[in-house]
């Protein structure tokens, strides 16, 4: 019998000690260390915040650690700010919880700050001479492409998640599907989103961002067989010679109307004049005998299945 | 008294006055001035010493003082270079004309100009050259983002143009060693190549995962190229560096994005509370620096090494807008040239362009190899100025 006894005492009394230190990483019970933002870029300060919520003991201190090395100013705090390093470079955040007769706990974050970059390409009318984007109007296709930096796995190892507001696109996640497209909705701001998630199921970075959708805008350029188009827009020209010719440039008007516009009307002074044949964008004056004067000169172009994609601009010529 | 008496005195009295008048005319001129006009003796002795006739230095004509700042052309140009020939032969501006794109040489010391090569690219609107002005690339107007590219050889003592290459392109430059560098968009976004106008290899040196780029290209196929979504007010854009088929992305970002980076810094804008703030990051200390005022990268030049760089700009408040009604030719800057460096974050004003007469927009900035004088395009009517540091 009191081999029994010794027995159940030499297994019992290490049990008991061995909870004198618990490391606690993610995913455990017990305390854990909440991040905001939760998924950090690179070189950017976030804040981590002590959950222990949970604990039925009283936390009588706390010490932080930083990639091992402790930060006395933060003693005691629940919460602190780290600034987070380079794409794809760990840091570690350690919570030392110290309860009743010096037990110790130990609770660990590791933080890998990426870049996930949605970069959105909408497919509207720009002159070829711009060189800005191309804004999103309501109906235009967007290509969507989503980045991701500081991540070794290869983007077809990944699973993408798009949204736009609350529609998934395309159903559902995509492996490799770091490129969609998708239609812009009604409304003059659209939410997009992308999720990356490894195969194993842990999302890696998570990004939403707020575009806004433009009404078109149309805008008109002296064309020349010399030059090509001019990059200086106009409001009134003046006819010097026999005749000019001038190009409209309806920009942010969706690819699909521009190229084939359901409506599309020149007007001098009010009075329907005939679409020019070549290219219904441009139009070509001429002086009318020896006359002077000015005349408005109108062009109005429009999808009638989607009445917000359209523009309507003028100009005035002096001759 | 009867007639005969008035008759007989009145024609004594008009002989007497006829032989006065005759001797007055025959002999009456004084000898002197003196015998007319009588010394009063008002103004003291008289001074007879000879008074010297003061010598009037000749102001020339034509000021020939040559300003600092000073226009090389009136024809509108697609791209130019200096060039120089040999180590002892005299420095040249090469440049193309738009529109035609025939062109010419600038002598800088005499200003004599003469055309070059009138092989005609049709509606010639952007030109590049290599260091040696023996090779110039030409692209083409066109109704697309893809334009016509040629590029070839150029016979300097001839005037005789060689095509070595024409291609349909999205962008594109010219190294020194006769590479043209340009890209080709595709579904999987831009492809980048490097083609040797000598030996005709071709070669894939990046691939961009979009389309809608503006490219900073490096000087040679190997060397770092950067690449950034273009600029939008209401689309967040980022900077991406290619180099040996590496695509990187370096840590600035943000709404009306644009930049220019080297080794050492990143100038680029981003737009806060409605404005465009300017930044200057420091690649090896990883701090971004905001400036007094907001810059244009498109009008700026920054050196492949070092922090001092060029830029020209009004001072004025850019709003988040205005670069967009910049690009759509709805406005335009009346600039001042302005030197800034990237260390003591100071600026120096250069030149106010106005004092030019002219309301000058300054773009394509370009300095010569010693760094002397600096080369720009006025974008209000694609004339060439040039102005010496």
């Amino acid at each position: 019998m009191k081999y029994f006894f010794f027995a159940l005492i030499v297994l019992l009394v290490p049990v008991s000690f061995s909870a004198a230190q618990v490391d606690t990483g993610i995913g455990s019970d017990g305390p854990s260390l909440e991040v905001e933002p939760a998924y950090p870029s690179p070189l950017t300060t976030v804040s981590i915040s002590l959950n222990d919520y949970a604990l039925t003991e009283r936390v009588l201190a706390i010490t932080w650690r930083v990639d091992g090395t402790a930060i006395s100013e933060a003693a005691n705090q629940r919460t602190i700010s780290v600034l987070t390093k380079d794409a794809g470079v760990k840091t570690t955040v350690e919570a030392v919880l110290e309860f009743t007769g010096g037990v110790t706990q130990v609770v660990r974050k590791v933080l890998t700050p990426l870049y996930l970059d949605i970069i959105i390409e909408p497919q509207t009318k720009t002159p070829p001479f711009y060189i800005g984007r191309a804004l999103p109007s309501i109906g235009s296709t967007l290509n969507l492409t989503a980045l991701i930096s500081g991540n070794s796995t290869p983007s077809k190892d990944l699973l993408y998640t798009w949204r736009v507001n609350r529609d998934v696109v395309d159903g559902g996640s995509l492996r490799g599907g770091n490129k969609v497209t998708a239609a812009t909705p009604l409304g003059q701001l659209m939410l997009i989103s992308v999720d990356v998630t490894a195969l194993d199921g842990t999302i890696l970075m998570r990004k939403t961002i707020e575009v806004p959708s433009v009404t078109p805008s149309l805008y008109f350029y002296e064309y020349t067989p010399l030059y090509g188009m001019s990059h200086k827009a106009i409001e009134n020209i003046n006819l010097v010679g026999a005749s000019a010719t001038v190009r409209a440039e309806p920009y942010n008007l969706d690819i699909k109307t521009y190229n084939n516009p359901d409506f599309l009307e020149w007007e001098v002074d009010g009075t329907k004049t005939a679409t020019p044949a070549n290219n219904p964008y441009e139009i070509t004056l001429g002086r009318p005998g020896e006359t002077y004067g000015t005349s408005r000169i109108n062009l109005h172009v429009r999808n009638l299945s989607q009445l917000l994609q359209g523009s309507e601009g003028d100009f005035q010529v002096t001759f | 008294m009867n007639k005969q008496v008035f008759i007989i005195i009145g024609a004594v009295i008009v002989l007497i006055l006829s032989g006065i008048w005759v001797y007055l005319l025959f002999f009456g001129t004084p000898d002197t001035a003196d015998n007319v006009f009588a010394n009063l003796g008002i103004d003291g002795e008289e001074d007879t010493t000879i008074v010297e006739a003061p010598v009037v230095a000749e102001e020339p004509v034509v000021n020939m003082t040559r300003q600092k700042l000073r226009q090389l052309t009136t024809k509108p140009v697609a791209g130019f270079k200096q060039v120089q020939r040999t180590a002892s032969s005299t420095p040249e501006l090469y440049y193309a004309e738009m529109g035609t794109g025939h062109i010419y040489t600038i002598n800088l010391e005499s200003g004599e100009e003469v055309r070059l090569s009138g092989t005609t690219i049709a509606q010639a609107n952007e030109a590049v050259f290599s260091g040696d002005g023996s090779t110039v690339a030409i692209a083409s107007f066109s109704n697309t983002k893809n334009r016509p590219l040629v590029a070839g050889s150029l016979n300097t003592t001839t005037g005789a143009f060689v095509e070595k290459f024409t291609k349909s392109v999205y962008d594109f430059s010219l190294t020194n060693a006769h590479e043209v560098l340009y890209t080709t968009t595709g579904p999987q976004g831009l492809i980048g190549y490097s083609n040797n106008l000598d030996t005709a290899k071709v070669q894939n040196i990046f691939t961009v995962p979009f389309t809608d780029a503006t490219i900073q290209w490096g000087s040679t196929p190997g060397s770092s190229h950067y690449v950034y979504p273009k600029t939008s007010y209401s689309l967040e854009g980022f900077l991406y560096e290619v180099k040996n088929n590496t695509f990187n992305r370096l840590p600035v970002q943000g709404f009306n994005f644009a930049a220019l980076a080297n080794e050492a810094i990143i100038l680029y804008n981003a737009s806060v509370d409605q404005k465009i703030v300017s930044y200057i990051y420091d690649r090896e200390t990883k701090v971004a620096t905001p400036l007094d005022a907001p810059l244009l990268p498109e009008k700026c030049l920054l050196p492949a090494e070092g922090l001092e760089f060029v830029c020209a700009y009004e001072p004025t408040v850019i709003t988040y807008e205005y670069p967009e009604n910049w690009y759509r030719g709805l406005t335009n800057f009346k600039d001042t040239l302005w030197l800034l460096d990237g260390e003591s974050m100071t600026a120096e004003s250069l030149i106010n362009t106005s004092e030019s007469g002219r309301e000058i927009d300054a773009i394509k900035l370009s300095v010569n190899t010693i760094g002397s004088v600096l080369y720009f395009i006025n974008k209000n009517d694609n004339t060439l100025w040039m102005y010496e540091l």
